[in-house]
């Protein structure tokens, strides 16, 4: 995956220019995992979202597997949306399904070579929740929310999963198990991770840190 | 308060400006259709009033002549003069002519059919060769039935021209002894001296063995070319000119009528061509022995009955004479002496060669017969036919049933009653009416004699109109074209009209009309004549109607209950009747014609009080179904206005604000927004007006407004009420709960299903919103199916069905769109609630479609049951106006049902396509 010269700029509702991503180059090599931190509205969600081609960059060029994905049609940007799982600060599960058809939610429309239940069933056993499958989000915590949606974003084999502050919404125990899980799973699956956030046991158990300011990379340390 | 209101509006001016569009489209609808209803309901009672009263408004026929097919359908037919030859006695007639109430009683007494023969000359002189003698034969061809009937070729005679003398034989005043085979002809003179006779013929006729026999074939004209001025045969070719004649037998129908009767009925007086009316004084008179034309010899003495004759037969018949010219070797057969049978034998057997045809019409035919009318023409017998049976097809048409008539209904009076009458020969086609014979008794010393006074033209006869005008068989054939495309294309696109064959379906109307006070002289001459009991059938126009269409039709219902009840005949209310069409299946005849589908023109009764119900029904229904329809979409957009603010009003509720002060705001909200689409419908109403000419009055158009205002009210009390009962909590709940009980989903449709299960009130409350729509569809259709089942099957019903058909329409198109917008309504607010769940869709990864589907399937869902739900309740509804019928009712509810779930699914669609433009990210971020 590669970023050149990547800018994003917003409107503000009373009309002024809003540069969340400025010029953001990068390189990310398969497997390597990523923290992305800085202070609040330094343009973490904004460049997670570019990369997770649910947003358009105004300018530069994002690549991931040689592809340039601003030359993507709709179709190819939802195939693309299927490679990649995200996880999101607030879980956003479907509230009328179960754990598991959370879980199964990306695969529902679509074919798959695999047994889509038995799939969805071994990754909630792998974040912790197989007694939990049949529970709606209403009846888990925010921690089991969480990891219903850390399962949600690997039901795909994605090779790339985005993680916008997991923790942001977990008290601190929570979030260090939220740390764990994806940590472990990261490993065992060979995964590139990466994770805005400003919490720093997450940025010490990763093998990059990015820091933004304003919309630009100010550090870039193994 | 009014400027917080207007804020208001401002602020959620998208709302606001749906709820206003919506407000505004009820109202100017309401105000508009309800008006157009009422408008159209007014011109359709015009419409049946201008055609309320036809030539007549009573029929009154014998007793039992009355079908059962027309009494159990309403019906009269067309031809129901046909088969009534008399059963109405002339103190019955006497009576109906005094009952109060009666202006006119006209007439008809149908005596029966005269056969009438008439020698249509054939001019050959162009097909003769420069030889000395030859001889031509001729052979008609006669077709009927737009040509679809063709009867086997017969031969009418033979031409002979020679260059020799020729001398007349026989004659007036000569006497010779006479045998059964005694000939006489003329004499040829040949050039070796030797005298032949030619053209032979028997000097007593032969009876004929059959009515249809061939026995003209033996009929020869002898020209000698020393003076073609000596005229051959009945002397009508020109000086010069040879040739041979067609003897035509032509039925001709003969009535009585009371002239006075018929003049005020239908003005008939004033259609006569030449010569004079009917005198109310004519009758049959005596006249002396008649000198007989062309000798010095007189007739007896005839009894003379003044006739009126018709200028059109209304006959389809054709001729076409094929002139052969035969070998030299023909000329001599003719010198051989032959007898004329034996000569007619050999001439057949010699090889023709077509040299001419000459067509001859059953019109041209009937000019000649009526020049010999002018000049008297006597009677020997008439004969009667029977009506007409029918029998349901298969197809459900009536199929009239087949009938014989043995050869001795043509019994001729003359030679003792040995032989037969010369009869058409379209009488040997297939009948479907059983035949009488009246023969002439002999009785009187003095012959029956009808002499045409004058000539009438039915075509002059006044206009009624088309869409009440009853059968005028008198003066015109039953209205019969084809009702499928092959009997159109087998008819050529015309009319099926009679023929001369007296049995077949269609009958002749009477082409000889003579007066009631020359009954006696049929009476006296042909005993069978139904003397007690003449007249067939007496058409009544009732006097002083006055009054509302009901009303007249109540006045006219009087007259004729007192005629029913004086005389005990059968009484048919044509006033307020319609044409109809029934479908006639006619078998194939026996000589060419296909069997036919057929349409004729009955009349159905009773039809302006079908109408007048039917429209007053319908116009109280599309009232209450605008209004309901209207009222409930209203509601529902006042209710979606309160739900999109729940937040704010529960925020207002947290900061203290008493509930009076809520539900005051919420309906003036509404009250405003019904004013400002009120100002706007009206502007929209003027508009509507100037742009579809509609023809409504102004002052509907100020009605805008307060309906507008009225409307809001109405639907913003509830909303109101219940936004005014919000707990504080509320403004923190989320907008949509999770279910209670959770669903396995495993695909797009069970997660909308899921979905739907969410919100079970707002789905219902979608679904009755459409219920309401579809019901009312429901109940529209039926009503017009019923209407167009009840009146559609005349002419005045079918031109009333289009007047108030696009009322009709309009009232569905609001139906529909008002129902439809609802669940669009319902949908979108629904959606849009949860559109940061559809955003995490589009974010794991499904396409557009995929979202698309399950917004789609939520429509579907309300669409289903809401339409399922409506149909049912329109069903309900309708049997309860129309009654319990399955077979009218089934197909409104079924198209209502389609028509429901359509909509939605295309309203769901549009709501989908709207929610996919929501910037994904943004949509994430609101949650």
């Amino acid at each position: 995956m590669s970023l050149v010269a990547v800018s994003k700029t917003y409107r503000s509702g009373i009309g002024e220019s809003v540069t969340a991503v400025d010029a953001v180059t990068l390189d990310i090599p398969p497997g390597q995992s990523l923290t992305i931190t800085g202070r609040s509205g330094s343009g973490k969600s904004t460049l997670l979202h570019l990369i997770g081609a649910m947003d358009v960059a105004d300018e530069g060029q994002i690549t991931i597997d040689g592809t340039d994905i601003a030359r993507l049609r709709d179709s190819e940007r939802a195939a693309l949306r299927r490679r990649i799982g995200f996880v999101f600060q607030r879980f956003h599960l479907l509230p009328a399904l179960t754990a598991l058809d959370n879980v199964l939610v990306p695969v529902l429309p679509y074919r798959t070579d695999f047994d889509k239940v038995a799939r969805a069933r071994e990754l909630l056993a792998a974040v912790g929740l197989a007694d939990r499958a049949q529970h709606l989000p209403s009846q888990l915590s925010g921690g089991e929310q969480q990891r219903v949606a850390i399962a949600r974003a690997l039901v795909n084999h994605p090779g790339i999963v985005l993680a916008d502050e997991p923790t942001g919404n977990l008290d601190t125990h929570t979030g260090a198990e939220i740390v764990a899980v994806l940590d472990r799973l990261r490993t065992e699956r060979g995964i590139t991770l990466l994770v805005a956030t400003h919490d720093a046991s997450i940025a010490a158990s990763c093998d990059r840190t990015l820091v933004l300011s304003d919309g630009s990379v100010v550090s870039d340390t193994d | 308060m009014l400027r917080a209101l207007w804020s208001q509006l401002l602020r959620r001016r998208g709302r606001a400006a749906a709820v206003a569009a919506g407000i505004l489209v009820a109202s100017v609808s309401f105000s508009l259709l309800t008006a157009a209803t009422t408008t159209s309901t007014a011109q359709v009672q015009g419409i049946v009033a201008r055609n309320l009263r036809p030539a007549y408004d009573i029929l009154v026929r014998p007793p039992g002549s009355t079908t059962a097919l027309e009494s159990s359908k309403g019906l009269v037919r067309d031809n129901y003069l046909s088969g009534i030859f008399g059963g109405i006695t002339l103190q019955q007639y006497a009576q109906i002519q005094k009952i109060s109430g009666v202006q006119l009683a006209a007439p008809i007494a149908m005596i029966g059919y005269v056969l009438q023969d008439v020698s249509i000359p054939i001019d050959v002189t162009s097909a003769l060769t420069p030889a000395a003698s030859q001889v031509l034969t001729l052979t008609d061809n006669r077709t009927t039935d737009r040509g679809l009937t063709r009867f086997s070729p017969s031969s009418i005679g033979y031409v002979y021209v020679t260059a020799d003398q020729l001398q007349p034989q026989g004659g007036l005043g000569i006497t010779i002894h006479v045998t059964p085979t005694t000939v006489i002809g003329s004499t040829e003179v040949l050039p070796n001296g030797r005298k032949v006779t030619v053209c032979p013929a028997y000097f007593n006729v032969p009876n004929l063995t059959s009515p249809f026999a061939d026995y003209q074939a033996q009929d020869g004209y002898c020209w000698s070319r020393q003076d073609l001025n000596a005229n051959a045969g009945p002397g009508q070719l020109s000086p010069g000119h040879v040739g041979g004649y067609l003897d035509v037998v032509f039925p001709m129908l003969v009535a009585a009528i009371d002239p006075v009767a018929e003049q005020q009925l239908v003005g008939l007086g004033n259609t006569v061509k030449s010569g004079r009316y009917l005198r109310p004084t004519d009758s049959a008179i005596s006249v002396g022995p008649q000198p007989i034309s062309g000798s010095n010899a007189t007739s007896a003495a005839q009894l003379q009955v003044p006739v009126l004759a018709t200028t059109n037969p209304f006959v389809d018949d054709t001729d076409q004479i094929t002139v052969n010219r035969l070998p030299a070797s023909a000329v001599g057969l003719i010198h051989r002496g032959l007898l004329p049978d034996q000569l007619a034998a050999a001439l057949a057997k010699e090889t023709p060669t077509s040299v001419k045809r000459v067509t001859v019409t059953a019109r041209d035919a009937y000019q000649q017969l009526l020049q010999k009318l002018s000049n008297s023409s006597l009677l020997d017998a008439y004969w009667t036919s029977g009506p007409t049976t029918y029998r349901q097809s298969s197809g459900g048409a009536l199929a009239p049933v087949p009938t014989t008539n043995l050869n001795s209904v043509w019994t001729t009076s003359l030679f003792a009653g040995s032989g037969f009458e010369a009869a058409p020969i379209d009488s040997s086609d297939l009948g479907f009416r059983q035949l009488n014979e009246a023969l002439r008794t002999n009785t009187s010393t003095q012959l029956l004699n009808l002499h045409a006074v004058g000539e009438f033209d039915p075509s002059k006869l006044p206009g009624f109109s088309t869409l009440s005008q009853v059968p005028l068989e008198t003066y015109y054939p039953p209205q019969v074209t084809g009702a499928d495309a092959a009997s159109q294309k087998a008819l050529g696109g015309q009319p099926l009209l009679p023929n001369a064959n007296m049995a077949g379906y269609l009958q002749q109307p009477p082409l000889i009309l003579t007066t009631l006070r020359s009954l006696p002289a049929f009476e006296q001459d042909f005993p069978t004549v139904n003397a007690t009991a003449p007249v067939s059938v007496v058409r009544v126009r009732v006097s002083g109607l006055h009054g509302s269409v009901r009303q007249q039709l109540a006045q006219i219902g009087r007259v004729a209950a007192a005629i029913r009840q004086a005389t005990g005949l059968d009484v048919d209310i044509t006033a307020g009747s319609s044409p109809t069409t029934e479908t006639i299946a006619l078998p194939a005849g026996s000589d060419g014609r296909p069997a036919l589908t057929l349409d004729e023109s009955w009349v159905r009764k009773a039809v302006a009080l079908v109408i007048l119900n039917a429209v007053d029904d319908k116009s109280l229904a599309l009232f209450v179904l605008i209004l309901v329809v209207c009222a409930f979409f209203l509601a529902n957009a006042a209710f979606a206005a309160v739900r999109t603010r729940r937040t704010e009003i529960g925020v207002l509720r947290c900061l203290g604000w008493p509930r009076r002060t809520i539900f005051v705001f919420i309906l003036g909200e509404v009250l405003l927004t019904g004013l400002v689409a009120g100002v706007l419908g009206t502007g929209l109403s003027a508009l509507l007006i100037v742009l579809f000419r509609l023809e409504v009055p102004w002052w509907r158009v100020g009605l805008v407004i307060p309906v507008a205002m009225l409307l809001a009210g109405l639907s913003g009390i509830v909303p109101a009420l219940l936004a005014a009962h919000a707990q504080p909590l509320d403004a923190v709940a989320p907008a949509v709960r999770a279910p209670r009980r959770p669903h396995p989903v495993r695909h797009i449709a069970g997660l909308a299903l899921v979905n739907l299960r969410r919100a079970p009130a707002r789905a219902a409350l979608a679904a009755a919103a459409l219920a309401v729509g579809i019901a009312a569809l429901t109940v529209l259709l039926a009503l017009n199916l019923a209407f167009a089942q009840g009146v559609v099957g005349s002419a005045l019903g079918g031109f009333v069905a289009n007047q108030v058909r696009a009322v009709d329409y309009l009232s569905a198109a609001l139906a529909i769109i008002l129902g439809a917008a609802s669940v669009a309504d319902v949908l979108y607010i629904n959606l849009r609630e949860r559109a940061s769940e559809f955003a995490v869709l589009s974010a794991v990864g499904w396409r557009r479609g995929h979202v698309a589907r399950v917004a789609i399937g939520e429509g579907a869902g309300i669409g289903i049951a809401g339409s399922l739900f409506g149909a049912v309740l329109g069903l309900g509804i309708a049997e309860l106006i129309l009654g319990p019928d399955l077979s009218l009712l089934a197909a409104p509810a079924v198209a209502a049902f389609v028509a429901g779930i359509v909509v939605t699914i295309v309203a769901a669609s549009i709501v989908a396509a709207t929610l996919q433009r929501l910037p994904l990210v943004a949509t994430l971020a609101e949650e």
